[in-house]
């Protein structure tokens, strides 16, 4: 079932700068598809197989937005491609894209998985009606919860002006610590299918 | 939920923007533009002397920063090692061995109009630190929405003292603390 559906625009708050989220936010949104590896929870090689890669999302133009005072506000918009099980985000007047795959872990959790150069970099997503909701899960909030089952091998440190990364080495370890951060935290951004 | 933000102002980016996000993560975003604390309220809870910045990396504790605390009046300084800045601090008790840092950098001469703050809690060994920034404290499932601060136009707003309080108090109850403080060893 393709959970991200056209929805029309609604009018709204005007003028609610897109600065005030960017700048208190301390990840990358849909994520990881705009983060390098700093500040993101990575793994060196891929910890889930492809085969068992879900395509949950209807390609299609999609807006990004985040929540803002209980209001979404857009943060970008893009094109989302599906290629067999793999999935090309592609924001509007950038030059790059990233790759990524979708595997289901339950209770409407997803982990994304987006291949870098050197890493495998993981977001978790949420199917809530028609929206794909994201996390937006980064290292420093991977630490912040009381309790790690199992803890990440942590690159980095917060003094160095690019934040740290939190390297996972088992699937099961990943998904443990990502269902448990849903358990923390409430989502911060959503995919919408727009048109054009 | 009310409204989406128009196209022109969708258009702005994202991704430049995220990079200033990267910035004020470093310092956390709890902040006013005037002191919530007043200075007669403040304690001196903590010695004067060499301290350990211990960063908790999931569980495992990594010394990251090492540093001098020094005091004049109610007011602390705390300079890291190699750095000409210095964080200016008064320190307010909350609760038993809780404390709400008001901090204000010092730097090239010049204090900087921002207040940021900071829960310290004591411990055996010394004393730990929550810094949030505004999304830590936003999407905290725990955090009652009328705690939950709003955002500005460059920084999370809270209502005054009482709100810090209690929205740092909630996340420090529902969270690891990131930074350790204990007593270092002199400087060689």
């Amino acid at each position: 079932m393709h959970i991200l559906t056209t929805e029309p625009k609604s009018r709204g708050r005007r003028g609610r700068a897109t600065a005030a989220f960017t700048r208190c936010r301390n990840l990358i949104g849909a994520a990881a598809l705009a983060c390098g590896l700093a500040d993101c929870v990575i793994s060196k090689g891929p910890l889930f197989d492809p085969k068992d890669a879900v395509t949950p999302i209807a390609a299609g133009r999609f807006d990004q937005q985040a929540l803002i005072d209980d209001s979404w506000i857009s943060g970008a918009v893009g094109t989302l491609s599906l290629d067999g099980k793999t999935y090309t985000w592609k924001r509007e007047n950038s030059d790059s894209s990233d790759e990524f795959t979708v595997y289901d872990i339950g209770n409407d959790l997803y982990v994304a998985a987006i291949a870098k150069k050197d890493a495998v970099v993981y977001e978790l997503l949420e199917r809530q009606g028609t929206a794909m909701m994201t996390y937006d899960v980064v290292c420093r909030s991977v630490l912040q919860m009381p309790v790690l089952q199992f803890s990440p091998e942590v690159a980095g440190n917060r003094w160095g002006g690019f934040g740290t990364s939190c390297r996972f080495f088992s699937r099961d370890a990943l998904v443990t610590e990502l269902r448990k951060f849903a358990q923390r935290n409430s989502p911060f951004s959503r995919f919408v299918g727009t048109a054009k | 939920m009310s409204g989406v933000a128009p196209a022109d102002e969708r258009a702005r980016g994202f991704a430049a923007l995220l990079v200033l996000a990267m910035s004020v993560m470093i310092t956390g975003c709890v902040t006013s533009s005037r002191p919530y604390f007043d200075a007669s309220t403040a304690v001196l809870p903590f010695s004067e002397g060499r301290y350990d910045a211990v960063e908790n990396h999931g569980g495992l504790w990594v010394n990251t920063k090492s540093g001098n605390l020094t005091r004049s009046g109610a007011t602390y300084m705390w300079k890291s090692d190699g750095s000409t800045d210095e964080l200016r601090m008064t320190v307010h008790p909350v609760a038993q061995d809780n404390f709400i840092v008001s901090a204000r950098e010092y730097k090239d001469d010049q204090l900087s109009e921002k207040y940021q703050y900071f829960l310290l809690r004591k411990v055996a060994e010394g004393f730990v630190l929550y810094d949030p920034n505004c999304l830590d404290l936003t999407r905290l499932r725990a955090m009652p929405p009328p705690l939950r601060p709003r955002m500005t136009k460059n920084d999370c707003a809270f209502t005054g003292q009482q709100h810090v309080i209690h929205a740092l108090g909630t996340f420090a109850g529902a969270s690891a603390p990131a930074l350790r403080f204990v007593p270092g060893k002199r400087q060689e």
